[in-house]
């Protein structure tokens, strides 16, 4: 197994590292997407970067954002899912139901009980589509277009298409609403957690390296981007608690779904870059004749790659019904699409075994940026998608480009 | 639409297979006595039968043709445009005295109906307008549900800054909802009364997109905003999580249309103005009843000529819709539509009528 991890080492993979030990990739996203930000504040006239829009943005993301690094794992494993903006359809109503029809709405324990019965539903879902997948050699298309038509029509069976609300008063900070958010005392708490781990990420990276006998980038540099990322920790922090609670006044700060996903992204990237079950699944993923010879249980890695789609499916239901303090059956209509094309633009390659967390992430907050920013610019609807669709593609084209550019 | 989305195909493909099997056992449940009897033999295509409304309009469909031993025969397209067609070509097959449609599409449905036509089959376009003038469309007066819509929010909120929620830009429906709209709103403009602040198409008429939107829009507008003008309830509860995350909830003028139940409990709470609601089960029973005539090659009674999208001049028999506001809740209730404890619940203060 040592050997199968040195040789997966690199992913991330097959990300372009410049010269000085860069992800040029990462590096390139970022700096797109401030420039889309900059263009943004400028034709909104200083709307779009406001503390209020930041934080209706950083809410907005993260339904989309939790499933797609799901996603990311699953076209990197050489699969994908179209179930799931039918499954958050239904996970939503069911789990609507489980707060008003089988347990009391005002009960204390109601928003907890009702969480876990949505992420073990999930959960058991993706482990089913999973098991079609890789026992029954199903190709994933079909299981999960299956899976598509079936939550979509089960999510309006079995409430007769009537929507559920109001839900859980608890279950609602979820949400990100009026009372979804940590104040801004934890919000400082939560920012030094963040900065402790930035540092600690840093020192890490450049014991492995050493330890893998490779060579730590400078020293100069590592400081450096260390002190941008807590750079931008601290007026993230800033900017949510400069947003004040409509109802109170009170600043609100970092909201509690916010929370859930970077807690979500910390997890997946441990997951898809520290753990033998990721190093399987990139090895899968690049080459799964080699990966099976060299003795990895292939099928049970697919099926738990599904269940944990499934189980962030769950989670991303209950953000959204929690938002919305409703269940109702249209929820998530084509979500799977705009879950697919963030992965595909934060650099997750279709043919597999090459992907990443934290690009899935900013491609999901690019997509987000650009559909909140033209609703403020008052753009129609149709046109919207329009123009989501060629980024989407000219975003791939770049990419392409600027990979082979790097190679040759 | 095939060619154009990448999954078309095996969406069609699949859509096809399903439907063989699903007219047929439709078939196979109703077909035995009346068809012997030669009584009329009434085909149903639903554009998607899952919504909780259509087994309303099913059930009142039914009042009217299983007392006359008429035979009841259905297809569900399931959204599915292409389905819709293939639906109807395997009612026919199986023998329609006459034919109701619930069109997914108003276009893409005609050459079903021109199949029908050719074979002598009556046709009638319930609830969604069909793009032809060779059939008898049955529905609520959808010019007047938005007329009434924007009638109850003017009355709530006379002048200031409206925002438009509105249905998906590829449904015809919209145009007509709007029609009736701004048949009301628009001398108010005209006057200054009324600015339209924002308007936004919301594709599948998706609860959480039209959040998303109105969340956006006053973002933009710095919360001066007046009334939001949404097409249907699923996009008001939306619309009114996006006011409650600002507070506003009860403060801003909020429509919808369909009497969804938690939209009535939102009314009786005093957090949103008006539903438009239809008393399906009317309709269902007009629609049967004017395909026994057709059937009979009898006069429709009530019969009034309505123009299509491109213009034809159609048969049409039009019911009106009511606007559900605080003030007449009771009429919900004294219909069976809601319960009165479902209705009220949560209600506690400034208590309406009806639950009191």
């Amino acid at each position: 197994m040592r050997a199968l991890r040195a040789m997966t080492l690199g992913r991330g993979g097959g990300t372009p590292n410049g010269p000085a030990g860069i992800d040029s990739r990462l590096v390139g996203m970022l700096g797109i997407l401030g420039l889309v930000w900059i263009i943004l504040e400028l034709l909104t006239g200083g709307t779009f970067l406001s503390a209020r829009n930041l934080y209706n943005l950083s809410v907005q993301v993260t339904v989309v954002a939790i499933m797609t690094t799901g996603m990311v794992l699953l076209i990197v494993g050489r699969q994908i899912d179209l179930s799931i903006g039918s499954l958050l359809g239904f996970l939503s109503v069911a789990g609507a139901m489980t707060q008003t029809r089988l347990l009391q709405v005002d009960d204390a324990q109601t928003w907890w009980l009702a969480l876990a019965a949505m992420l073990v539903a999930g959960a058991a879902v993706g482990a089913v589509q999973g098991a079609l997948v890789a026992y029954a050699n199903i190709p994933a298309f079909v299981v999960t277009l299956g899976g598509l038509l079936f939550f979509r029509n089960a999510a309006y069976f079995i409430n007769q298409g009537e929507t559920i609300a109001p839900l859980n008063e608890t279950f609602q900070r979820l949400g990100g609403g009026t009372g979804g958010a940590i104040g801004p005392t934890w919000s400082w708490v939560f920012c030094v957690a963040a900065l402790c781990f930035v540092l600690w990420l840093a020192v890490l990276r450049r014991r492995r390296q050493r330890r893998f006998g490779l060579v730590p980038r400078a020293l100069w540099l590592d400081v450096a981007l260390t002190s941008a990322s807590a750079l931008a920790v601290v007026a993230f922090t800033m900017v949510m608690n400069g947003y004040s609670n409509p109802k109170t006044g009170a600043p609100m700060g970092v909201p509690v779904p916010v929370i859930v996903l970077i807690g979500v992204v910390g997890a997946m990237s441990v997951l898809a870059q520290r753990t033998r079950f990721g190093s399987h699944l990139f090895a899968y993923g690049g080459n799964p004749e080699a990966a099976k010879l060299a003795g990895v249980d292939t099928r049970f890695l697919i099926l738990r790659t599904f269940a944990l789609m499934g189980l962030l499916c769950g989670l991303a239901a209950a953000i959204i019904s929690a938002r919305l303090n409703a269940g109702a059956s249209a929820t998530g209509t084509m979500l799977e699409l705009s879950v697919i094309a963030a992965a595909v633009i934060g650099g997750t390659s279709l043919a597999g075994g090459v992907g990443r967390i934290s690009g899935a992430v900013l491609g999901a907050l690019f997509m987000q940026s650009l559909e909140s920013g033209m609703i403020l610019l008052g753009i129609s609807s149709p046109l919207q998608k329009m123009v989501l669709a060629l980024v989407l593609i000219l975003a791939v084209w770049v990419d392409h480009r600027a990979r082979k550019v790097v190679v040759t | 639409m095939m060619t154009t989305k990448p999954y078309g195909l095996p969406f069609g493909a699949l859509a096809l297979a399903l439907s063989v099997p699903l007219v047929g056992m439709s078939e196979l449940a109703t077909s035995s006595a009346a068809w012997a009897q030669d009584a009329p033999r009434i085909c149903v295509s639903w554009r998607h039968f899952q919504e909780e409304r259509w087994k309303i309009d099913e059930a009142g469909m039914r009042s009217v043709l299983d007392p006359v031993g008429a035979a009841y025969v259905s297809a569900d397209a399931q959204s599915d445009p292409q389905k819709q067609v293939a639906d109807i070509e395997g009612l026919l097959t199986g023998g329609c005295t006459v034919l109701i449609v619930l069109a997914q599409d108003s276009k893409a449905v005609l050459p079903a109906i021109d199949a029908a036509v050719a074979q002598g089959v009556p046709v009638v376009a319930y609830d969604a307008p069909v793009d032809t003038k060779d059939a008898l469309f049955v529905s609520f007066d959808n010019v007047a549900v938005g007329r009434l819509m924007a009638e109850a929010m003017v009355a709530a909120q006379p002048t200031g800054n409206y925002a438009l929620i509105e249905g998906d830009a590829a449904h015809s429906i919209v145009n007509i909802f709007r029609s009736g709209q701004m048949q009301v709103l628009q001398p108010l403009i005209d006057k200054g009364d009324i600015k339209i602040v924002a308007q936004q198409n919301i594709q599948n008429w998706n609860p959480d997109l039209a959040q998303q939107a109105v969340e956006q829009i006053l973002t933009q507008q710095a919360n001066a905003v007046d009334a939001v003008l949404a097409m249907n309830d699923g996009m008001s509860t939306g619309a009114a999580a996006a006011l409650a995350s600002q507070a506003l909830l009860g403060k801003v003028a909020l429509s919808g249309q369909d009497g969804d139940r938690v939209v009535l409990n939102r009314i009786a709470k005093g957090e949103q103005t008006v539903t438009i609601w239809k008393n399906a089960y009317a309709l269902g029973a007009a629609a049967a009843q004017a395909a026994l005539d057709l059937a009979a090659k009898t006069a429709v009674p009530g019969e009034v000529t309505f123009t299509t999208e491109s213009g034809a001049s159609q048969p049409a028999l039009l019911l009106d819709p009511v606007a559900v506001t605080r003030d007449n809740l009771g009429v919900v209730v004294d219909a069976g539509w809601i319960p009165k404890d479902v209705l009220c619940a949560g209600v506690t203060e400034n208590v309406p009528e009806a639950c009191k």
